[in-house]
């Protein structure tokens, strides 16, 4: 049976901080944990996390990934220095991992993993999949997955980030660090079940730009204009220096979806990012194919809020009463400290966490902030950008 | 009426509307991040806030420089820190690396030193931004540092931050918000540097004089509790306290004595003027000093004093007291007297004994020597009366060989036996003696004794016996030949305590030269003598056993008197 201990922490000095985080999450028996989850914003040196964890706790699986800023029971730091951990006792899982993933070949790397992954572990019931969030095909790594695990076996997880730069990001999988890697940890404890639900609060405003060019992920045309420059003139930014850290706060592209999705989703439209760019080519999240229309979007300050109201009380009703053993959350890194000031983006995670609480404790949890998020929609899993999404594992 | 468009110009106003619906997002974002900048310096200030409130809970500098380090980045938010620290004092240096790769350390502590150094500044913050043309060789993008502080003269530190390279585009650029925000942290450190360094001078006084109190309690244990007496008296040898021993030795008690000097009750007339130079040359060059000398306590009771004075000094080498030990050596002073009286009485015995062994052996030998001639010429002699001649001849020499031995063992016993005292007729005793010593007189001689009263003594009878015998008998042996007027006269009177016994003769007397020399052991006065020589000298040991004393006066020719002083009850005397 698989037990889940949570602790985050703000420190300078990346060995305190594992340390730390280990300390405040098992007390003095995290020499025994068997699975460390590490989420760690930009500013700490992840070979040394792996290091320092790998010391202390030296028959433990360890990966890492880097984020904009993490949240846990502690509540919500975005820093260059913070540290978030989720570490796990029981041996009723497996992990795989691939370095050098990237948008052309998501699919086949994903496979070989998940084919690894199930012949490591019979019983899986659940996958946490961590990629980097730059030039990443998502939808194909999903599509891998679900060939190997069927599409009823619930895909959680993010993709990692950097400080919004758009720079780089970090995955770390026992004693190596990759900057285009990607892991896959498999639940495989019977006693577990999982409910995810994704939210974004956004609106989708004015005409659509339509993919008028493209390639697998890549967006190289709008309505017949270079796809860049078009996105940037329709943003008020065309004429400055911009790059994704401009684009990203403001530039959510949103996918118009099915009446019957929209219900269950709360919105018409499923948001996507734009990391990167090469020139005027635009790294999309997922595969786009030509003739998508795009729209941009505007965000809705009280339509976040109710959604999140909604998609929690959906998830606890979904629970029957059974009590959260671990929160897995991923959150848009967009909709952190650049959307929302300090006071209300705590009184939102307040407001995601309270529900889950039992007998006044917040469960063991375990929140980034990245560029992506994985969570079911219309029964399938489905990637995310711009969203909340929440992961309860419940027994 | 409005104007009514055409459809391309409506498509067209639509186009617009549009675009200033998300350029309104746009211009809202600005203000967005205009907001979080805002928010964020709060958070930095909060956090310059946060190392004031946990650097002043630190005591030690090496917690603090860490902190100081870890804070750079926090709150410049910088990649690097880099803290230089130099105790001079202490010839101890530090160098804390904040945000680096244990690899990287070398390089990127050399290469912001190589900035530094060269880019160095007298006052104030320095930022570096090396140039792109040379970032292949370069591993930092920025740097910026502050000139040496110095904490008072022993203490300075230095602090730089940075950003490489490699993790530059993450962090914000080093610029003007960040330099203010490195002043102000700077100006932080020196502060609470300052205090952590003055508190740790104040704590380390604070052990120096909690270490002293302890330091000084076991003193005062030690200076209370001594069997020696101790003083502390100020520079100018002024009692500022004395010990319960002093007290008792004395009898001075320390409220009579503070603020005295001293000499001013404690010498004694008697104390020796070579000592009281020897103490107030040293006391007056501020020297320790240690004399023995004779101090006269509270009652007026003489006793000696082991004196041992030690200046004392205060850091700055000022002096500021005298210690002095003082200790009661009477008995081992009157030990030490008796010691030596001792050995004057042994080095005399050891005299007496090689005269001893010189003289008993010629006194024993020579009449033996005469014995073996003696019967040489009996055996050789035919004649009967010589034969007889020679055997009353080894006779008379048998007597004196005889006499030798027994004054001998006379001697011996007076000095071995103890005093016994007895009661007994002085007057009596010399009576009895005239009568058993008148067969020595070959012609009539008168012997007489005189006494005041009934002389009765307590005194040991037998050394008493001795004593006159070996007198009387000296006055009758030595008497004037064929003198019919010889008399031999003994006065007896008492004086106080004492009885005074004069034993006149008429007889030889005996010459100046002699008298001084009669009563050594073995000598002769008299050629015509036949003893021992050892009479006289036994007579003097008696007398000196009896605590008494003998007199001897003569004129050559006239006669002697001999006389005697004996103490009633000797062993009081």
């Amino acid at each position: 049976m698989l037990h889940f201990y949570s602790s985050s922490t703000r420190m300078v000095n990346t060995r305190r901080g594992v340390q730390e985080c280990l300390e405040s999450a098992m007390g003095n028996n995290f020499h025994d944990s068997d699975l460390l989850i590490f989420h760690a914003s930009i500013g700490h040196d992840f070979q040394e996390i792996v290091d320092e964890a790998a010391q202390l706790a030296p028959n433990a699986r360890i990966v890492a990934a880097s984020c904009c800023g993490v949240v846990g029971r502690e509540g919500v730091s975005e820093s260059m220095k913070d540290m978030a951990l989720m570490a796990v006792k029981g041996n009723e899982f497996a992990l795989e991992s691939c370095n050098n993933i990237y948008g052309h070949n998501s699919y086949a790397k994903t496979l070989e993993m998940a084919k690894k992954l199930h012949a490591a572990k019979p019983g899986i019931n659940m996958l946490y999949f961590l990629a980097s969030g730059i030039d990443v095909d998502n939808d194909k790594c999903i599509e891998a997955l679900e060939e190997v695990f069927g599409e009823e076996v619930t895909i959680f997880g993010a993709t990692s980030s950097d400080n919004m730069k758009g720079h780089v990001s970090f995955q770390a999988v026992d004693q190596n660090v990759y900057e285009h890697g990607a892991y896959v940890i498999g639940f495989a404890d019977p006693s577990l079940k999982v409910e995810t639900q994704a939210t974004h609060g956004f609106v989708a405003i004015g005409e659509p730009l339509v993919v008028t060019k493209s390639e697998g992920h890549i967006i190289q045309e709008f309505n017949g204009n270079p796809a860049w420059s078009e996105y940037l003139n329709r943003l008020g930014l065309a004429g400055k220096e911009a790059d994704c850290v401009d684009t990203i706060p403001i530039g959510a592209l949103g996918e118009k979806l099915s009446p019957e999705l929209s219900k269950e989703y709360g919105n018409d439209h499923l948001l996507r990012a734009v990391t990167k760019h090469d020139g005027e080519g635009m790294h999309y999240a997922t595969t786009i194919s030509e003739g998508t229309e795009l729209w941009l979007t505007t965000r809705n300050e009280d339509l976040i809020f109710s959604e999140m109201d909604r998609i929690v009380e959906e998830i606890t009703k979904r629970m029957h009463g059974k009590n959260a053993v671990a929160v897995f959350h991923a959150d848009c890194l967009a909709r952190g400290r650049f959307l929302f000031n300090r006071i209300i983006k705590e009184e939102l995670v307040n407001r995601m966490q309270y529900p889950f609480y039992s007998n006044s404790e917040c469960p063991p949890w375990l929140g980034m902030y990245g560029f992506g998020e994985f969570a079911r929609l219309g029964g399938k899993n489905t990637f995310h950008n711009y969203t909340t999404a929440l992961y309860v594992i419940y027994r | 009426m409005p104007h009514s468009l055409n459809p391309e110009e409506l498509y067209q106003k639509y186009l617009d509307l549009q675009l200033r619906v998300t350029r309104f997002s746009s211009i809202e974002q600005e203000l967005i991040n205009t907001r979080e900048q805002l928010d964020h310096e709060l958070v930095l200030h909060k956090r310059l806030l946060k190392f004031n409130t946990e650097a002043l809970k630190l005591n030690s500098e090496k917690e603090f420089i860490q902190l100081v380090a870890e804070s750079v980045i926090d709150i410049c938010e910088t990649q690097i820190a880099y803290v230089y620290f130099l105790h001079k004092d202490r010839q101890e240096e530090e160098r804390i690396l904040e945000g680096v790769r244990k690899k990287d350390e070398a390089a990127i502590v050399g290469e912001i030193e190589k900035i530094i150094h060269y880019h160095k500044t007298a006052h104030g913050i320095k930022v570096v931004h090396q140039s792109t043309e040379h970032t292949e060789k370069n591993v930092l993008k920025s740097c910026m540092f502050s000139s040496t502080i110095d904490i008072g003269s022993d203490v300075s530190i230095l602090l730089a931050a940075a950003n490489s390279n490699e993790k530059a585009p993450f962090y914000p650029a080093i610029n003007d918000r960040s330099k203010i925000l490195f002043s102000i942290f700077v100006q932080q450190v020196e502060a609470i540097l300052s205090n952590i360094i003055t508190a740790q001078q104040n704590r380390q006084q604070m052990h120096t004089i909690a270490e002293a109190q302890i330091e000084l309690k076991k003193l005062s244990l030690i200076a209370t509790k001594t069997k020696s007496g101790v003083i502390i008296s100020d520079k100018h040898g002024r009692i500022e306290w004395v010990n319960n021993s002093f007290e008792q030795t004395t009898g001075f008690k320390l409220e009579e004595v503070i603020g005295k000097k001293p000499k001013e009750f404690l010498q004694s007339d008697l104390t020796s003027l070579e000592d009281k130079t020897k103490m107030a040359n040293a006391l007056a060059a501020k020297e320790s000093v240690e004399v023995t000398v004779l101090n006269k306590s509270k009652s007026g009771h003489h006793y000696y004093n082991q004196l041992a004075i030690t200046p004392v000094f205060d850091e700055k080498g000022e002096h500021i007291n005298f210690i002095a030990l003082q200790k009661d050596i009477t008995a081992e002073e009157n030990y030490k007297k008796e010691l030596i009286q001792k050995n004057t009485e042994l080095e005399k015995i050891n005299k007496e004994l090689d005269q001893f062994i010189y003289s008993i052996s010629h006194d024993l030998r020579s009449p033996l020597l005469s014995i073996k001639g003696l019967l040489s010429l009996i055996e050789t002699s035919v004649d009967e009366n010589e034969t007889k001649l020679y055997h009353g001849l080894i006779g008379k020499s048998v007597g004196r060989l005889d006499n030798t031995i027994l004054e001998i063992l006379e001697y011996s016993r007076n000095s071995r036996v103890d005093v016994y005292r007895d009661e007994f007729n002085l007057q009596n005793m010399i009576e009895q003696q005239f009568q058993d010593l008148s067969y020595i007189a070959e012609e009539g001689i008168d012997l007489k004794v005189f006494s005041d009263s009934s002389p009765i003594i307590f005194s040991d009878k037998t050394r008493v016996e001795t004593l006159l015998k070996n007198l009387i008998s000296n006055a009758i042996k030595y008497r004037k030949k064929n003198n019919f007027t010889s008399f031999v006269h003994v006065k007896i009177r008492r004086e106080g305590e004492v009885y005074v016994i004069d034993i006149i003769d008429n007889g030889e007397g005996i010459s100046e030269l002699n008298q001084k020399r009669v009563f050594e052991m073995f000598y002769r006065a008299s050629s015509s003598s036949q003893g021992t020589g050892l009479g006289l000298a036994m007579c003097q040991e008696i007398v000196k056993k009896l605590n008494g004393e003998i007199k001897l006066t003569s004129q050559f020719g006239e006669g002697t008197t001999i006389t005697l002083i004996l103490p009633n009850n000797p062993l009081n005397a």
